[in-house]
């Protein structure tokens, strides 16, 4: 393979599988280790063949993942439990229960070893909990780096614009322009391009031009940087399909928020539809249908765990099938809508039904659409994507503020609750964070409030890059936020947030000619800390630790904990 | 002759059916569905019309022997060769296994960045 960029890819996900599998290991030797001790006190036929099962298993997989002696261990072992087995069902003297077992603690003890050298030690004793998690894209779950082009020749710039750049976790690769075809070519571009249009290859080579514009080579997202805003150059930008363009001096948050919308809409997540249907084809069918369209489905085989399922699921949108054998499909529709959290989820009816008077009845109880069978895929796919866009925009025009993309003060108190209640019902910690942005009424009245936007949405594009996809962050009031961190203890609370505020520090504003930063405090508490109190008396205790913060000497971190 | 472009999988072990997925998706650019148990693939294999199937012999449930005898019965598989997929063995095994009607056994572990090859060889020989 010529592309470098997608070996890389390619690396880091078998890496990440294999770790996974390490730890599955890990669990499987301990299994093995069981079962040992279990035929040492009685003779177990089952027992065997359960290690045989395991041990089969290690011998095809550890060498697909680069173990090749693990595999090679567990085939003699695995040899020597066959034998057994087949010797102790012909009831032969053969059986020796004691080499039996022997060879399987030899091949744990091998395993052992092996975990023992260093990178496979510290993969193998991460957080039990991993072993049960599923395998996930981990760039989505956490703030993984994403790379971004910049076709730049001035060294200076280019330096300039990547360290500021990397604080919100994108990677830039800096390329002249003809190395940047070159890989396009071969390996397509990224979702975002940034280009300098003054001087450079550009300015001279015509073809390099014609080729950048080049219907089906064009990148994807093109940022045009120049300092000639004049009416010329923007439409010289337009013509090489700049959608935005940037003027130098190079404002940095400004810059950000396109890519970050770029990106956002090269990213655009996978709409989650939970199916309902009790016949077996048809599901198969359909299932198969909406993922080749990149939707995420859910099918829900036992119709009484329905509730469950859709709060763990969080589907967008249900497709019900109007006939089922126990419940029709307006009985489970009534039962969705009396649970105040699913109120406005669309729920779309399948069915054969061709009677117009039936499906309208149908309708009427709180349900948005009706497909009949045989179900055609244009409609079906349009159903869903017009009415899950409808539900996202209308959520984000609730819940989200409109300046920071964040949650508002009445929804982050309301998931947080949630967050701390989960929390408590599986035990594991669950940290709360309150930030402010120091001073900030001088910045409003010294460069303006469009300039003190600019500072507030800078940090919530911050915030929002830095932390994990499954943290809560809500802009609280004017320029104080509120982050839930679950699974998190303070002491790390206070790390990640830390970090937050060493790159908000290190962000340079501008205002006409003057250039500022700015700085935070914050204060962090974790759940466990106040066993019996609810989110309210946690955002107190937080609050308290951010107070400290600011009569300290501001632009810092403290955790509740060290107040008393 | 067409062209291999759909590939089943059948495996109950997800590491190794994350390992088959990125392989064949992204090293071999081939589609490729996963199925978790014999069932599930006997339910689906007809909606995704495979060119070829990967079938794990050992699983709980439904084993692959199982799984392909089913899908023998019920003519699902007629043009479709299917491939076990199975730890190293004895020759007399994998006798065993090619008499189930297998058309060919592929010996884990794999090199994920080989098997896309591997079963284009042999899809192209049972064409």
């Amino acid at each position: 393979m010529s592309n470098k960029a997608l070996d890389m890819n390619l690396d880091t996900e078998i890496a990440q599988i294999r770790a996974q599998y390490l730890l599955r290991l890990r669990s499987d030797e301990s299994k093995l280790r069981r079962l040992v001790s279990d035929l040492a006190s009685r003779i177990d036929k089952t027992v065997i063949e359960d290690i045989h099962r395991i041990l089969h298993s290690i011998i095809g997989s550890a060498g697909t993942f680069g173990l090749h002696q693990a595999s090679e261990e567990a085939q003699k072992a695995d040899e020597i439990v066959i034998s057994s087995f087949n010797a102790l069902e012909q009831e032969s003297k053969d059986f020796s229960n004691i080499h039996l077992r022997t060879s399987v603690i030899a091949f744990c003890n091998f395993l052992d070893e092996m975990f023992q050298n260093s990178d496979l030690k510290a993969l193998s004793e991460r957080h039990p909990e991993d072993l049960l998690a599923p395998i996930i894209d981990k760039s989505e779950e956490t703030g993984s780096t994403t790379e971004v082009w910049l076709i730049e020749e001035d060294e200076e710039l280019a330096n300039q614009l990547s360290e500021h750049i990397s604080n919100f976790n994108f990677h830039i690769r800096t390329l002249n322009l003809s190395d940047a075809l070159a890989i396009a070519n071969t390996s397509g571009w990224p979702p975002v391009t940034m280009i300098d249009l003054d001087g450079g290859e550009l300015g001279r080579k015509n073809n390099m031009r014609l080729t950048l514009t080049a219907g089906d080579y064009r990148p994807r997202r093109l940022i045009a940087l120049s300092n000639d805003d004049s009416f010329e150059k923007r439409a010289y930008a337009a013509k090489l399909r700049a959608t935005a363009f940037v003027s130098k001096p190079i404002n940095i948050p400004t810059l950000i928020h396109h890519i970050e919308k770029y990106l956002e809409s090269a990213q655009a997540s996978y709409e989650r539809v939970l199916l309902v249907d009790d016949d077996h084809e048809l599901r198969a069918f359909l299932e198969i249908m909406l993922k080749s369209e990149g939707i995420e489905v859910k099918v829900l085989t036992q119709i009484n765990e329905i509730v469950d399922v859709m709060n763990d699921f969080r589907p967008e949108l249900i497709l019900l099938d109007m006939e089922m054998p126990d419940y029709s499909g307006i009985d489970i529709a009534v039962l969705i809508r009396q649970h105040p959290q699913f109120e406005s989820i669309p729920i779309v009816y399948l069915s054969a039904e061709q009677d117009l008077g039936k499906q309208s009845e149908a309708l009427s109880f709180d349900a948005d659409d009706f497909l009949t069978k045989p179900i055609s895929k244009p409609r079906l796919i349009s159903s869903i994507r017009s009415r899950v866009q409808r539900a996202r925009s209308l959520d984000k025009l609730i819940s989200k503020d409109s300046l920071t993309g964040l949650l508002k003060h009445g929804s982050i108190k309301d998931s947080g609750a949630r967050e701390l209640q989960r929390g408590r019902r599986e035990s594991y910690p669950v940290s709360i964070v309150m930030l402010d942005i120091d001073h900030f009424k001088k910045v409003n009245d010294t460069y303006g409030h469009s300039t003190g936007d600019v500072v507030i949405s800078s940090l919530a594009t911050l915030l929002r890059h830095r932390l994990r996809q499954t943290d809560l962050i809500g802009r609280y009031g004017g320029e104080e936020f509120l982050v839930i961190l679950p699974q998190t203890t303070e002491r790390s609370a206070c790390e990640i947030i830390n970090e937050v505020r060493l790159a908000f520090n290190e962000m340079q504003f501008r205002y006409q000619d003057v250039q500022f930063s700015c700085s935070l405090s914050a204060g962090c508490v974790e759940s466990s800390l106040f066993a019996d109190s609810d989110l309210s008396e946690l955002i107190e205790a937080a609050d308290e630790a951010l107070y400290s913060s600011k009569n300290n000497g501001r632009n810092r971190v403290t955790a509740r904990s060290d107040l008393d | 002759m067409t062209k291999l472009e759909r590939v089943l999988v059948v495996d109950d072990e997800q590491d190794i059916q994350a390992i088959a997925k990125l392989s064949l998706e992204r090293v071999g650019g081939l589609e490729t569905l996963i199925c978790s148990s014999g069932r599930e693939a006997i339910d689906k294999v007809q909606v995704f019309a495979p060119n070829i199937i990967l079938l794990d012999v050992m699983m709980p449930g439904l084993d692959g022997p199982a799984t392909l005898s089913i899908l023998k019965e019920k003519g699902l598989v007629t043009n479709i060769p299917v491939v076990f997929f199975t730890a190293k063995v004895l020759d007399k095994e994998i006798e065993e296994l090619h008499s189930c009607g297998a058309f060919d056994v592929i010996s884990k572990p794999f090199d994920p960045m080989k098997l896309p090859s591997i079963l284009e060889d042999i899809w192209r020989r049972s064409q």
